[in-house]
């Protein structure tokens, strides 16, 4: 092929953008994205192991101190999958089980007893045989408006299995704005020393839920293996291109329209505890910072230890100033998140206070952030990322 | 303020943007803050480039729209409150992604088709029903039975164009045999209503009362048949033009959302702070509420505002010849006398993107006798039983992208863009029968017209 003056110009535009290390640096970030993926999935499934056990330990003898250390598990189990939920709006692996893992909010009348209502929920109602099958199909009102509770019933809030579920078993009912619930042990205690009805029903609940937590992230987990004919390799075979779009519109929407819009900013408009996501075990802040700490740790190529170039490599080669911008709101944003209010129903209950103000302004920031994402998506000749959450209400 | 009379005449007399020829605004309905989407997704878009603050109110605002409601007393105090009678219980329930509702389909249950509800005295007016209240709601909350369901018939009506091309519409028959609180009685009038296409909404909110009033020709002055004239509802106090609604019952989106909130989920606010129980209703009286109001402001104001921001989607195919002959077609059968193409809108304050734009919803915001054909006989303040306001036509084409399935007009019962427009009568029949005279060539053109918008 003759050289023209086209293929000279081109070549020598090309190597202004030294295109060659673009391209390797885009499937860098693709590969070290899913071995982040993959280190986190594990680090959750081993902490929900470990959760698992504790579980048991509190069923098998229920105390104070068998009590205390399933929480201590419960929020250690939340560490790492909040980081996970930057992954979590990308069509992986994680969307099959996401409902069953992490409903919210819950009505947790449909569970367990409630104030006023002593012989609530599914545990109290025996004749629902307790299986993890069963509890599956119960999530998300799966089998329809059991209990008949007419128009009390909402089919998203009846949740069944899952982190949620688990914390509301762990803590019960929070009905304070200065504390998480207060469920005394003894409600696993079986027999005249019990606090509650069914405490073996409760205990068998807790377990299975437990049980279906850790089969399914490890589920998720092995998705994101090496050297397997899984999610990962396809992820990795395909062309980056397309990859980083995804990885950059699941950065976006967790950052403005789930995190900012539908969990933290409805709240401050409604002031209703209930709209806090870890409202039993008073974790929300927790929930916060974890996702904002992803948020950077994907960008900056920190994540999973530092498996990857990251985002930011890519974007400084592009265009260095839309970068630097991304410094600085990631920045902000850190700062914000690190003095985070707690606990969040607190906060949030208090409009115009100091508290409430923080939690504003963090909003504000994380949609900047998503909406840098896009400038980002179309810097990198990627098309106009969707960082909204995919519209209800479809017949 | 809203500006005056005078002014808005003079910029319609010599404004050249306003005249309905070829130029940018024919394609971006919605004015600067237009979205191009022809996907399922065309109407559910906040305007372009909105600041922080607005942005945030848009998606607070749509989660109120699409989260569902609970019964009181629940947990989620700032959710509960639906019914105790109720159609829906989430707005998005029978607007699915922001579009239109449709009629039932065989035995099923009436759902986003409602039907408001009065009974006529001797001398012809109308007064709230007094077992089913405005409305009926199909739906009760535990211990209150709903009002029940009403089902849907057709029968055939068949006619022919000009060129003999057969013809056959549909025309609905309502069966209330199967209401929970009795037969409705002798003097029972019935309006049903198909949920509405909700986008632009605050556009229409921002053109200028005079805008509108001097379309209107209430006593016909000019004789061309069609005279147009504007609901006054009362508002905040004082007497508004009623804009939103198929017989313009809303003057702004603010009353529009809270008398949906009350009508059709059974949540009261500050200025719908009464549930819909009729006296006969003892159950619906006595059961629970979720606090006096049951909504906050807040809510109430973030859900109007979230309507306000919707944009309007950009048409397609705008300039291509077939469509600008439809387009002098829609003129030349004088379909443009009510459905204005454009207007300009006012100034909104912090809304940049709603203020002085030119844009082209295809209404005139007026009420119009429709004729016996469309009639529900049933007056709804100062609309008569024969007239309807206006719909605008902008995303008309999107209508089926949107929602998986085409129904026009208030019930629905129109299949096809050619059936909802030979159903128009009263001041519009002179251009129904001009369309009925069109060659088959020049009908798809029409159409096709209206497809792009």
């Amino acid at each position: 092929m003759r050289c023209s003056n086209f293929c000279a110009v081109l070549a020598l535009f090309t190597a202004g953008c030294a295109d060659t290390d673009d391209s390797v640096l885009r499937r860098e970030t693709v590969e070290g994205h899913a071995e982040f993926a993959h280190r986190t999935y594990v680090e959750a499934l081993d902490s929900a192991q470990r959760l698992q056990l504790e579980i048991a330990a509190l069923v098998d003898a229920p105390s104070e101190d068998s009590l205390q250390k399933a929480r201590a598990a419960w929020l250690a189990a939340r560490e790492p999958y909040g980081i996970s939920e930057v992954l979590r709006f990308s069509d992986g692996p994680i969307e099959e089980v996401e409902g069953r893992l992490n409903g919210w909010p819950m009505d947790e009348g449909y569970v367990d007893y409630v104030d006023g209502r002593p012989s609530s929920g599914i545990i109290n109602d025996t004749s629902i045989p307790l299986t993890r099958e069963g509890l599956v199909g119960l999530n998300e009102g799966g089998q329809g408006d059991i209990f008949g509770n007419g128009t009390h019933f909402d089919p998203e809030r009846a949740v069944a299995t899952g982190f949620h579920t688990i914390e509301f078993l762990l803590w019960g009912q929070d009905d304070d704005l200065d504390g998480p619930g207060r469920r005394p042990y003894t409600d696993y205690v079986v027999g005249e020393q019990g606090t509650a009805a069914n405490a073996d029903r409760r205990g068998r609940y807790l377990q299975l839920v437990a049980d279906l937590l850790v089969d399914d992230l490890a589920q998720v987990a092995e998705q994101w293996e090496p050297d397997a004919d899984n999610y990962r390799r396809r992820f990795v075979d395909g062309d980056p291109d397309d990859r980083l779009a995804v990885i950059i519109t699941s950065f976006g929407t967790l950052a403005k329209a789930e995190l900012a819009g539908e969990r933290i900013d409805v709240a401050l408009t409604t002031q209703d505890q209930e709209d806090e996501q870890s409202c039993f075990s008073d974790n929300t802040h927790r929930d916060v910072q974890l996702n904002v700490d992803a948020l950077v740790a994907v960008y900056r190529g920190e994540a999973g230890g530092g498996v990857g170039p990251g985002i930011e490599a890519v974007v400084q080669g592009v265009d260095p100033e839309l970068n630097d911008h991304m410094l600085h709101e990631l920045e902000r944003v850190s700062s914000n998140a690190s003095g985070m209010p707690t606990p969040f129903d607190n906060a949030i209950a208090r409009p115009g206070s100091d508290d409430w103000q923080q939690l504003d302004a963090l909003v504000d920031v994380l949609f900047d952030l998503g909406d840098h994402a896009v400038e980002i998506g179309v810097a990198l000749g990627l098309g106009n990322l969707d960082v909204s959450l995919p519209d209800e209400g479809a017949e | 303020m809203r500006s005056s009379f005078l002014g808005l005449v003079l910029v319609t007399a010599c404004g050249p943007a306003l005249s309905p020829t070829l130029s940018s605004s024919s394609e971006r309905s919605g004015g600067e803050a237009t979205v191009f989407d022809e996907g399922s997704g065309a109407y559910s878009h906040p305007l372009a480039a909105l600041e922080r603050d607005a942005e945030r109110q848009f998606y607070r605002g749509k989660a109120f729209f699409e989260d569902p409601w609970v019964a009181a007393p629940a947990s989620t105090e700032s959710r509960d409150g639906l019914g105790p009678l109720f159609n829906a219980r989430a707005c998005i329930d029978c607007h699915p992604r922001l579009g239109r509702g449709r009629p039932p389909v065989g035995s099923e249950a009436t759902f986003s088709l409602l039907f408001r509800a009065s009974e006529m005295s001797a001398d012809g007016s109308a007064r709230p029903h007094p077992i089913y209240g405005d409305q009926i709601q199909p739906f009760g909350i535990d211990g209150v039975d709903g009002e029940g369901s009403v089902f849907v018939t057709y029968h055939a009506v068949l006619g022919a164009f000009d060129d003999g091309a057969p013809v056959e519409l549909r025309a609905p028959v309502y069966d209330f045999s199967r209401l929970a609180y009795g037969a409705p009685g002798d003097g029972f009038a019935y309006s049903p209503r198909v949920a509405s296409v909700l986008v632009g909404g605050g556009f229409l909110e921002a053109i200028d009362d005079a805008a509108i009033l001097a379309l209107a020709d209430p006593d016909d002055a000019d004789g061309d048949g069609i005279s147009g004239r504007a609901r006054i509802v009362e508002y905040a106090g004082t007497e508004a033009l009623g804009r939103f609604g198929w017989k313009g019952s809303a003057a702004s989106l603010d009353q529009l959302v809270a008398g949906a909130f009350v009508e059709d989920l059974g949540l009261t606010s500050s200025t719908q702070p009464h549930e819909t129980c009729t006296p006969s209703q003892t159950d619906c009286a006595a059961a629970p509420t979720g606090g006096a109001p049951e909504l906050t402001d807040a809510i109430v104001a973030t859900t109007a505002a979230f309507l306000r921001m919707l944009a309007v989607p950009a048409r397609r195919d705008w300039a291509v010849p077939v469509v600008l002959r439809g387009e002098e077609l829609f003129e030349e059968l004088a379909c443009s006398a009510c459905h204005t193409p454009e207007h300009r809108t006012g100034y909104v304050e912090g809304l940049p993107q709603l203020s002085d734009q030119i844009i082209r919803p295809y209404t005139d915001l007026l009420l119009h006798d429709m004729g016996h054909g469309l009639a529900d006989g049933r007056p709804e303040g100062t609309a008569s039983g024969s007239e309807w306001r206006t719909p605008p036509l902008w995303g008309l084409g999107l209508s089926g992208v949107v929602s998986g399935y085409d129904n026009f007009l208030h019930d629905g019962r129109a299949r096809t863009l050619d059936e909802a427009i030979l159903w128009h009568g009263g001041e519009a029949q002179a251009s129904r029968d001009a369309f009925l005279a069109l060659p088959h060539s020049e009908r798809r053109h029409l159409t096709t017209f209206l497809e792009s918008l």
